[in-house]
C-alpha cells in the first residue's frame, strides 16, 4: 500500500485535528488538563550536586554550602510534591 | 478521551502560562521547553568541539607542524572526544527523545517533570564542570577513555583525569535520571489504542537505548569511582604491585561498546520515521525493525572485549568476541534492508531531511563493514590505534549518528518552531556537509600506518598529502555548520510558517499545533494503527485492516467494523514505583561492577581476617528488617497507624544495628592495619561494603524521612512509603550476594 500523495498538499491532517483554532478558546482552568508548575528545585538540586562534586577537583570549601543547597533543595522538591503539585 | 477523527475537533485552549522570560526558563518543567535546551546546550557544545577538532586538523595539515604542542594537543582530541559523545550526540537525540516522545505516545508530558528538569541541568552542568579544569591550568588529557594506570597519580600529576571523572559521574547521573524517565513515560503514559506494537519506531528505539543507558552507564560510573579512590585515597584498583589494569579497560568497555549503540539507536528511529514518510510508503517490515533495535541492545552487552583484542586476550576469549560482533551486525543490516525496502517503488521527495537520510546509508553501511572488519583478530592487531579506526568511528557516528541527527532538525524544526528551515540552504547544508566528511575522513581509510593521537609526522612519512586532504573537508564540515546556523536564524525570523503537518506525515506530534500547545492535545488522542493521521486522512482504507488483519466487507465501510480501542494493559505499578524498580537494577549493575572486582582480585588474598560469625549476627538483624518494614506496610494499609509507627521504629533500628556492627568490624580492621590503601583486599572489601554501607545510611535517612512525615501517609497515600520500601528491600538483599562473596566465601577451604 502506497500513497502518492505529495509532501505538504491539501490533504495534509486538517487544522481542526491538529488544534488550529476555530472553535471559540476555551480556559484550560477549565478543561481539566493538569500540568506540573513550573519550579526552581530541580536546578536548583542539579546546581547543588555540581557544587559538591566540584569540591572534589577544586578544593574541600564548596562542600558545605553545595550540602546546605541539596538539603534545601530537596525540602523545597518534596514540599511541592506533599502540597499536590505532581 | 477523544477518538482523533477527521470531524472532531481539539479546542485550543487558553496558555496556562504566558510569561516568556529567562526565569521561566530556568524553571521549566514543560518536556518540549527541555528538550530544546537540550538541542540548544548540545549546540553550543558542538560548536566547542567542532573548534577542538578543527585546530587538530590545522596541526596535522602538514609534516612537522607547530600551532600547537603535544601537551595541548592531548587535551584537545581528549576534549573533542568527551565532548562530542558526552555532550553533543547523546544529549542532542535525548533532546529530541524529550520532546518527541510524549507528542508520539499522544501523553501531555514526561511521566516526572522535575526529574526531567533537573536531568538537563545537571548535563549542562557536568559539561561546564569538566570545562573548569581550564582554571587548574589543563583539560584532561588522556583520551575520552581515559585508560588506567596512565590516569594514575604517578603517571599524571595534574587535575584532568580527576575533572574527566568526576564530569562524567554527574553527567552519568543525569542520564540515568532521564533515561528511567523515558522508560516511565514510555511504558506508563502510551495513550489508548497505543500498544507496543502500534509504538512509532522513534520510540521504540528510544526505549530500546534507555535501558541500554541505565544498564551501561554503572559500568562507567563503577570505574570513574575505582580511578578517584585510586587518585584521591590510594587504593589499588588499577595501580599497584598485584593491581590489574586491563580490567579498567574491561570495566569501561563494558560501557563503552553499548556507549555506541547509545548514540545511534535513537538515530535510527529518527530514519525510521523520515523513511516512510518522504517514500509515502508505510515502512517495510516494523517488526523486524523493531525487533532488530532490541536485538542490538542484548548483543551490545557481549562485544565489548573486541576494542581489547591487542591486549592478548587469549584464543577462546577472542574467538566469541570476534563472533558476537559480527553477529551484531546481523540485526543492523536487517534495518538497513528494511529501509531500502521502504524507499523501494516509494515517492521519493527529496527534501532535505530525506537526503541526510539517504546518504547516512552509505556512510553507516561503510562504518558498519570496517567495523565488521574489526571482529577479524588479525585485521583488528593491525589497524588498533591508526587512523583506520578515525576513520571507521566518524563513518559510524558523524556518517551515522549525525547525519540522521541533521535529518531530525530539518524533519522536526517546523514542529518545534512552527517555521520551515529553508529548503535551499538545507540543500547547500547538505551537499557542504557530504563533500566535506568524505573529504575528511574517507583518505584516513588509506592511513593505515598513521598512529592516531600523535601531534605531528614526519615529512618522509608519506602521509603529508591525505592529512592535507582530511584537513580541507574539515574546512567544508565548518563552513557546512555555518550554512545550517544561518539556516535556523533565517528560518526562525523570517521562514516560511509550517502549520500542524507540513510533511503529510502520520505519527501523532503532527496531529497537534506547530509549536505544540503546553498541554500537547486537547484531549488525549485514541489511535487504531501505527500511522493514526493516514487512518483519519483515509478513512476507506485505514491502517488497522492490515495490522489488525480485520475482513471488511465489500459493502460496508471500514469504520462500521472498526474493532475497538485496543486497551494499553492495566499496570501493577504505579510510575513512582517502575521508576524505583528500573533505579534499583541500575544500582544493581553498579554493585556487580564491586563484586566482580572484588571476585577477580580475591585470588590474591585470604581474607581470614573477617570475623564471619559476628557479621552474621548483624546481617541477620538487616535481613529482618526487610520483614519488619513489610509488616509496617501492611500495617498503614489498614490505617494502623501504632502499628505502622512500632514496625518502622523496629526496621530503623535493626538497620542502624547492622551500621554499627559494620562501624565496629571497620574499627577493628583498622586497628589491624587493614585499611584502604594497605592491600588489594582492603581496597577491594573497603569500597564493596563501603558503598553498601552508604546505601544502608541512605535508606536509613529515607525511612527516618518516612517515620517523621507519617502524619501524611494513610491506606490510601501510601505510595512514598511503599517506594521506600522498594530501596530497602534492594539494600538488605543485596547485601546477601555480598556476604555470600566476602564473608561465606572464607569459610570454603580450598
Amino acid at each position: 500500500m502506497s500513497d502518492h500523495e505529495a509532501v505538504g498538499t491539501t490533504t495534509a491532517v486538517p487544522d481542526e485535528v491538529a488544534g488550529h483554532a476555530r472553535e471559540p478558546e476555551a480556559a484550560a482552568a477549565g478543561s481539566g488538563i493538569h500540568l506540573p508548575p513550573t519550579s526552581l528545585w530541580p536546578i536548583t538540586l542539579a546546581f547543588a550536586i555540581s557544587v559538591m562534586a566540584s569540591s572534589l577537583v577544586l578544593n574541600l570549601w564548596p562542600l558545605i554550602p553545595g550540602l546546605v543547597l541539596f538539603v534545601l533543595a530537596l525540602r523545597g522538591w518534596s514540599k511541592e510534591l506533599l502540597d499536590g503539585h505532581h | 478521551m477523544a477518538t482523533i477523527t477527521r470531524t472532531e475537533v481539539y479546542p485550543r485552549l487558553a496558555p496556562l502560562r504566558t510569561s516568556e522570560g529567562l526565569l521561566d526558563w530556568l524553571r521549566t518543567t514543560d518536556h518540549k521547553r527541555i528538550g530544546i535546551l537540550y538541542l540548544v546546550f548540545s549546540g553550543v557544545f558542538f560548536l566547542i568541539g567542532g573548534v577542538e577538532a578543527l585546530v587538530m586538523r590545522w596541526q596535522l595539515a602538514v609534516p612537522n607542524n607547530h600551532v600547537v604542542s603535544s601537551e595541548v594537543y592531548n587535551q584537545l582530541f581528549t576534549m573533542h572526544g568527551v565532548t562530542m559523545i558526552f555532550f553533543v550526540v547523546m544529549p542532542l537525540l535525548i533532546g529530541f527523545a524529550n520532546y518527541f516522545v510524549p507528542l508520539q505516545i499522544g501523553y501531555r508530558d514526561m511521566a516526572f517533570p522535575r526529574l526531567n528538569a533537573m536531568s538537563v541541568w545537571l548535563f549542562l552542568f557536568s559539561g561546564i564542570l569538566m570545562y573548569f579544569a581550564l582554571l587548574e591550568g589543563t583539560l584532561p588529557d588522556v583520551g575520552w577513555f581515559a585508560y588506567a594506570p596512565l590516569t594514575e597519580h604517578p603517571f599524571e600529576q595534574g587535575a584532568g583525569s580527576t575533572f574527566w571523572a568526576v564530569g562524567l559521574i554527574v553527567a552519568g547521573a543525569g542520564s540515568i535520571a532521564t533515561a528511567l524517565n523515558l522508560i516511565v513515560t514510555i511504558v506508563a503514559h502510551r495513550c489508548p489504542g497505543m500498544t507496543l506494537r502500534k509504538m512509532p519506531l522513534f520510540v521504540w528505539m528510544v526505549l530500546v537505548n534507555q535501558f541500554l543507558i541505565i544498564w551501561a552507564m554503572p559500568f562507567l560510573t563503577g570505574a570513574a569511582v575505582m580511578l578517584l579512590f585510586d587518585r584521591f585515597l590510594n587504593t589499588h584498583f588499577f595501580h599497584g604491585t598485584q593491581a590489574n589494569p586491563i580490567l579498567y579497560e574491561h570495566l569501561f568497555w563494558s560501557f563503552g561498546h553499548p556507549e555506541v549503540y547509545i548514540m545511534i539507536l535513537p538515530a535510527f528511529g529518527i530514519a525510521s520515521e523520515i523513511f516512510p514518510v518522504f517514500s509515502r510508503k508505510p515502512l517495510f517490515g516494523y517488526t523486524f525493525v523493531a525487533m532488530s533495535g532490541v536485538a542490538i541492545g542484548f548483543i551490545s552487552f557481549i562485544v565489548w572485549a573486541h576494542h581489547m583484542f591487542t591486549v592478548g586476550l587469549g584464543t577462546i576469549p577472542e574467538a566469541f568476541f570476534a563472533a558476537t560482533s559480527a553477529v551484531i551486525a546481523i540485526p543492523t543490516g536487517v534495518k538497513v534492508l528494511n529501509w531500502l525496502a521502504t524507499m523501494f517503488r516509494g515517492a521519493i521527495h527529496w527534501t532535505t531531511a530525506m537526503k541526510f537520510a539517504v546518504a547516512f546509508i552509505p556512510m553507516f553501511v561503510i562504518g558498519g563493514i570496517s567495523g565488521v572488519m574489526f571482529a577479524v583478530v588479525p585485521i583488528d592487531y593491525m589497524t588498533t590505534d591508526t587512523y583506520f579506526v578515525v576513520a571507521h568511528f566518524h563513518y559510524v557516528l558523524f556518517g551515522g549518528s549525525l547525519f540522521l541527527i541533521y535529518a531530525g532538525v530539518y524533519y522536526w524544526f517546523p514542529k518545534i518552531t512552527g517555521r520551515m528551515l529553508s529548503e535551499k540552504l538545507g540543500n547547500w547544508h547538505f551537499w557542504l556537509t557530504f563533500i566535506g566528511f568524505n573529504l575528511t575522513f574517507f583518505p584516513m581509510h588509506f592511513l593505515v600506518g598513521m598512529p592516531r593521537r600523535v601531534y605531528t609526522y614526519s615529512a618522509n612519512s608519506g602521509w603529508g598529502p591525505i592529512n592535507a586532504i582530511a584537513s580541507i573537508g574539515s574546512v567544508i564540515i565548518a563552513v557546512s555548520v555555518m550554512v545550517l546556523l544561518y539556516n535556523i536564524f533565517l528560518s526562525l525570523k523570517k521562514g516560511k510558517i509550517a502549520g500542524g503537518n507540513p510533511w503529510n506525515a502520520w505519527t501523532l506530534e503532527w496531529a497537534t499545533t506547530s509549536p505544540p500547545a503546553e498541554y500537547n492535545f486537547a484531549t488525549i488522542p485514541e489511535v487504531r494503527s501505527r500511522r493514526p493521521l493516514w487512518d483519519i486522512a483515509h478513512p476507506e482504507q485505514p491502517d488497522w485492516i492490515h495490522e489488525d488483519n480485520v475482513t471488511v466487507p465489500a459493502s460496508v465501510p471500514p469504520s462500521s467494523v472498526a474493532p475497538p480501542i485496543e486497551q494499553v494493559a492495566p499496570r501493577k505499578f504505579t510510575p513512582a514505583q517502575m521508576l524505583m524498580l528500573f533505579f534499583i537494577s541500575s544500582e544493581f549493575i553498579f554493585f556487580v561492577t564491586l563484586m566482580v572486582m572484588y571476585t577477580v582480585y580475591s585470588q590474591h588474598f585470604t581474607s581470614k581476617q573477617l570475623n564471619v560469625p559476628l557479621t552474621a549476627v548483624f546481617s541477620v538483624a538487616l535481613w529482618a528488617s526487610s520483614f519488619t518494614m513489610i509488616i509496617a506496610e501492611r500495617c498503614l494499609r489498614k490505617d494502623k497507624r501504632r502499628g505502622y509507627y512500632t514496625w518502622l521504629v523496629i526496621t530503623i533500628l535493626l538497620g542502624a544495628i547492622f551500621l554499627a556492627g559494620q562501624a565496629h568490624e571497620y574499627i577493628g580492621l583498622y586497628q589491624a592495619h587493614t585499611t584502604l590503601s594497605s592491600s588489594l583486599f582492603g581496597t577491594t572489601f573497603f569500597t564493596l561494603t563501603g558503598f553498601h554501607g552508604f546505601h544502608v545510611l541512605v535508606g536509613l535517612v529515607l525511612l527516618l524521612t518516612m517515620l517523621f512525615m507519617s502524619r501524611h501517609w494513610s491506606s490510601k497515600r501510601d505510595l512514598p512509603v511503599t517506594v521506600v520500601s522498594y530501596y530497602w528491600h534492594f539494600v538488605d538483599w543485596i547485601w546477601l550476594l555480598i556476604f555470600s562473596l566476602a564473608y561465606l566465601r572464607t569459610l570454603i577451604p580450598y
